[in-house]
């Protein structure tokens, strides 16, 4: 069991003034696996992809990915160990094209070479939609071709654990709808996901266990029927309407 | 595309070769024109690197500038030792310096970093105008004899050396790590790029360039003051050649340097001042109706013109 | 001259480098973490207008500031309002290019008017040679009028941040913009509010400093590092912590030109800048506000 662990984090803390951000969030995830987060606006999700992601420092906790204590790493070293990121809001670099967007992501480890790098990146291109625009300045991208863009570039670096920080905001059904294809094809080459989403009809879809969180802990966590259906999470978080919605669809 | 860049390398061997032969038929005052030129486009260039491609603003640019110019001094003419030495020497001493305190600016970002570069560069000026081996306030003279023509090739060398560093660095992979810090430091790091590292690579080729410049300007006047070696006039006409020649644009700092040293050499008889008030103004207007600076912003304007016909 | 006479010394004049710095320091987090690289400049600057309405009409420099300020304060309002508030929004270091440009303007403008050579408001003010008793020192009296100015000026500054709406404003927004905008604040307005104010301060100070020191033109530049040292002394945006970091400044250079000659003390005020941005760059307080 502890073999097929890729990331643990064991007793994760935040706070930001005095305001408990995280407190005690101990994870699994299984390598392969599709795992996904949920939780009100505040109750720390996007604190927790930060914290595994090196951008901040937990006040207390541990961060173990591959058995290996990653907690303090900066952010670019938690990177070339596998992890990568695609920001909630995009971070392009706008005075980049998308492809050089994605070169800098897949060289920077310095595990490949610029022509293998190049080869690579246009694979992922293609696996997300942005082939068409690839010599396009991203700075003059639509607002979706950015989301796309965030997630292509995190792919770039050849992660082993990505993390998708509310990947479907702001997308129509359509566009969901290829999203999950690509979320699919991520997972089965073999890369394991954690996703943020606040849109269920995405992570009943995309997900096979569930993590809730409220106000900075756990409150829930399982296979997804029963963590939609258990009474603290309606209770909290989705509320009368989408247990029926859960219920309805399942 | 090809063809573009055959006629850029054509044009250039022309123009090198041209440079190289003037010292021998054009007379002195030319001469001195392209030698400030040269100086100035070592320094605009880096600029180019630095603060256009990667974002650091390196307003402390004078105090590399300083510093190479003192420490060939001591080298040359305090310790008496040969002229090739010194020079690779005074470069060093620029790389030092960087050294010593890039984990400290390093920690900063935007203004604040730009502005401890400065408080470095004046601190050395503060130093260099007390410390009496080096004359203090008054100054020394740099006891180099040297043809003016050796001087002016030098200068050449550099100026060449350093339009090919920065294109070669920006077309590198260490030049795409840099314009994604220039465009969004943090999300470089949460891509995995080594900023650090890679300011640091930056900051060092220019601490090089730039004080190697410096040294190499001072043998024209043979003459080093701490005013003159640390002036904020090589911070603001290195800010007008790269306005005028446009931030990220290594060719366009050509055109930007020959604009300021004409404007400087056109009110030097006159009124020298004349020339900085010109060019502070010519920061401000370009700034305000083209900021990624002018020589771009006239380009696209022909670019569009032309397509239209 | 005794070590005592000295610390008094370094304090009067370090409450001036509070003020400007204070100055400084309001732009910073009143506009968006901008830095205004001409802030010295603009205390030089005063510091000339305020010697040609001096010797032109005869009146006392001080009552000739009454004038020089609210003219800095205008200058500042329409560099931001015109200039600066069209570039704010992309990235704090842009206005730096901008400021580098004023600087040289304000620098080259005065070298032309008045002319390179070292100047002074002492000689307009007959009471800058008397000398005054405290705490059984003797020094000039000018050190205590500019410590007191200093002083009332930064009271009243508070008093205007505390209590008018305009002050209530600059606060909002140097909280958070967005969410002053929202409030109904016309963050562009109060922005040229404060970048007025801010000039202002430095305009007293750059008067105060030119009663008691000799000013060339390019003053601009020493000026504007002392300012940026107050706010790296004493943490960014606490107006106490300025006034204890401009108080350290001034002490600091005192000291070392008591020490180790008057060429030292910029040296020694960089050096102290830089240590403390080295060790300790939340400031020496940590009062970041």
């Amino acid at each position: 069991m502890t073999n097929n662990l890729i990331l643990k984090t064991e007793g994760l803390s935040k706070s930001f003034g005095g305001i408990k951000a995280l407190d005690n969030v101990s994870v699994d995830v299984n390598k392969g696996e599709v795992i996904g987060i949920i939780g009100p606006n505040g109750s720390g999700k996007t604190t927790l992809f930060r914290l595994i992601m090196g951008i901040y420092r937990p006040d207390s906790g541990k961060i173990i990915f591959e058995g290996e204590n990653l907690t303090g790493l900066p952010s670019y070293r938690v990177c070339q160990k596998g992890i990568a990121l695609a920001h909630q809001i995009p971070k392009p670099f706008s005075r980049l094209t998308v492809m050089e967007n994605l070169l800098v992501a897949a060289l920077s480890g310095g595990r490949m070479t610029r022509k293998s790098a190049e080869e690579y990146c246009q694979t992922v291109l293609k696996l997300t939609g942005l082939y068409k625009v690839k010599d396009k300045l991203a700075g003059s991208l639509l607002p979706l071709e950015l989301k796309r863009l965030e997630i292509a570039r995190a792919l770039a670096s050849k992660p082993k654990l990505i993390l998708l920080d509310e990947p479907a905001a702001g997308m129509r059904e359509k566009d969901v709808d290829e999203l999950l294809e690509i979320i699919k094809l991520i997972n089965s080459e073999g890369v394991t996901v954690m996703l943020v989403e606040h849109r269920m009809e995405v992570v009943v879809k995309a997900v096979e266990r569930l993590i809730a969180l409220n106000r900075g802990t756990i409150v829930a966590q399982g296979p997804v029927k029963e963590v939609m259906n258990s009474k603290i999470v309606s209770e909290i978080y989705l509320g009368r309407r989408f247990r029926e919605y859960v219920g309805a669809s399942t | 595309m090809d063809k573009k860049n055959r006629y850029i390398i054509g044009s250039s061997i022309v123009a090198i070769a041209l440079l190289t032969l003037a010292p021998y038929f054009i007379p002195l005052y030319w001469m001195a024109f392209l030698f400030f030129c040269f100086i100035y486009l070592v320094l605009t260039e880096m600029w180019v690197l630095v603060a256009g491609f990667t974002g650091m603003v390196l307003l402390g640019i004078g105090g590399f500038v300083g510093i190479g110019a003192y420490s060939f001094v001591i080298f040359s003419t305090c310790l008496n030792w040969p002229l090739w030495p010194s020079l690779i020497l005074s470069g060093i001493i620029g790389v030092i310096i960087a050294l010593a305190v890039s984990s400290t600016i390093f920690r900063m970002r935007g203004a604040y970093f730009a502005m401890s570069t400065l408080v470095i560069a004046n601190a050395l000026f503060a130093w260099f105008s007390t410390w009496s081996y080096t004359g203090g306030g008054a100054g020394i003279v740099v006891n180099v004899k040297l043809p003016i023509a050796i001087v002016y090739h030098i200068a050449l060398i550099l100026a060449f050396a350093s339009i090919i560093i920065v294109t070669f660095v920006v077309r590198s992979n260490l030049g795409l790590m840099l314009k994604a810090i220039g465009s969004d430091e943090d999300a470089a790091l949460t891509v995995g790029v080594n900023t650090y590292t890679c300011k640091l690579y930056c900051f060092l080729i220019a601490s090089f360039m730039i004080s190697l410049a410096g040294a190499i300007y001072f043998l024209y006047p043979g003459f080093v003051t701490p005013d003159a070696a640390f002036s904020p006039i090589w911070l603001i006409n290195t800010l007008t050649a790269a306005s005028v020649g446009g931030w990220t644009n290594i060719g366009g700092a050509i055109i930007g340097v020959i604009f300021i040293i004409t404007l400087q050499q056109f009110f030097y008889v006159n009124y020298p001042g004349l020339s900085m008030l010109i060019n502070g103004i010519i920061i401000v207007v370009i700034f305000l109706i083209s900021p990624r600076g002018l020589w771009p912003a006239i380009r696209s304007l022909i670019e569009k013109r032309l397509k239209r016909f | 001259m005794a070590p005592p006479e000295v610390i008094l010394m370094g304090t009067f004049t370090g409450a001036i480098y509070g003020l400007i710095g204070i100055g400084l320091s309001l732009i910073f987090t009143g506009i968006r973490n901008m830095i205004n690289l001409a802030h010295g400049h603009l205390a030089v600057l005063a510091a000339y207008l305020a010697l040609t309405l001096s010797s032109n009409s005869m009146l006392d420099p001080l009552i000739c500031a009454l004038l020089v300020v609210p003219i800095v304060f205008a200058l500042g309002a329409i560099i931001q309002y015109g200039a600066v508030n069209r570039l704010i929004y992309r990235s704090p270091t842009i206005p730096l290019i901008l400021f580098a440009g004023i600087a040289s303007i304000i620098e080259n403008v005065a070298l032309l008017v008045w002319h390179p050579d070292p100047r002074s408001l002492a000689p307009l003010a007959p009471y800058s040679l008397l000398t005054v008793s405290l705490l059984g020192v003797r020094l000039p009296l000018i050190y205590l009028v500019g410590f007191l100015i200093s002083l009332g000026s930064m009271l009243i500054l508070y008093t205007f941040l505390k209590h008018t709406d305009i002050g209530r404003a600059i606060r909002a927004a140097s909280e958070d913009p967005e969410y002053a905008e929202c409030l109904g604040v016309d963050t562009k307005k109060i922005y040229a509010y404060t970048f007025g104010i801010g000039g202002a301060l430095a305009a007293i100070a750059g008067i105060m400093v030119g009663l008691i020191y000799l000013f060339v033109p390019s003053d601009g530049w020493p000026y504007t590092i002392l300012s940026f040292g107050v706010i790296v002394l004493g943490g960014v945006g606490s107006m106490r912590g300025a006034f204890v970091g401009g108080v350290i400044l001034g002490i600091s250079q005192q000291l070392s030109a008591y020490y180790l000659g008057v060429a030292y003390q910029y040296f020694v005020g960089y050096i102290l800048i830089l240590a403390v941005l080295a060790l300790r760059p939340q400031g020496i307080f940590g009062m970041r506000v």
